[in-house]
């Protein structure tokens, strides 16, 4: 129990910390500093890492016959949007050098889309209670924290 | 080591202590706890990256997740 209170805990700090793991990215030989680009990309990372613990959380619950074998579908065809909205914006966002009105106009369309796909699937209700997903969704609601300073 | 790989490498090391004390780590932090292992180990891969190989590397695991959910989705699950 004391654990559980502890990761609890661990991941509203997460929320906090979202940002500051952006200055380790490393600017490359000739290439000028881009820190929103850069950011950008650690937080576009994190969603995928989210998405990934929600599909990993959704087999252990049909494992465990926790949800049926429809909800389970139902949650991976939500997931399917989310990351394919998600690869089509971390796409788009290698085509860009800096963050232009241009690219930014261009990624807040895709972060819309991405932003919708995951409200869908933390809305869903789907989930059981205590099931451990609203842990990954606090890593997704980080990396969305950190996206939305851009885009809102 | 950023802030957001401390938190995580210290859930890590809870766990690791409280198994081997023999404490329950079961249930939902049981459940967690690999997972957490692997966006540590995530997180810790991409620093000191550049933009474009995060950004290459996380193509490839969009790639990866969608492969895996198409093969659920092609089960029905």
């Amino acid at each position: 129990m004391k654990i559980r209170k502890a990761t609890t805990i661990a991941l509203v700090c997460v929320l906090i910390a979202g940002a500051a793991c952006t200055s380790k990215v490393k600017t490359a030989p000739g290439k000028t500093l881009q820190p929103v680009l850069d950011s950008i990309a650690v937080q576009l990372a994190q969603v995928k890492d989210a998405a990934k613990a929600v599909r990993q959380i959704k087999e252990v619950l049909l494992s465990e016959g926790k949800i049926t074998k429809a909800t389970s579908n139902r949650i991976t065809k939500t997931l399917i949007t989310v990351d394919t909205v998600g690869k089509e914006m971390n796409t788009k966002l290698a085509t860009y050098e800096s963050f232009t009105p241009t690219a930014r106009d261009d990624l807040a369309k895709l972060y819309k889309d991405l932003e919708s796909a995951y409200n869908d699937l933390k809305a869903a209700g789907i989930f059981p209670a205590n099931s451990g997903v609203d842990k990954a969704f606090l890593i997704g609601d980080a990396a969305f924290a950190g996206l939305g300073i851009f885009f809102k | 080591m950023s802030q957001l790989e401390t938190i995580l490498a210290a859930i890590a090391a809870a766990a690791k202590i409280a198994g081997g004390l023999g404490l329950p780590v079961a249930g939902l932090v049981g459940n967690l706890i690999p997972i957490f292992n692997e966006l540590l180990a995530s997180i810790q891969a991409r620093s000191g990256q550049t933009r474009d190989e995060i950004i290459a590397a996380t193509g490839i695991a969009f790639d990866a997740e969608l492969a895996a959910l198409m093969a659920s989705d092609a089960k029905g699950e």
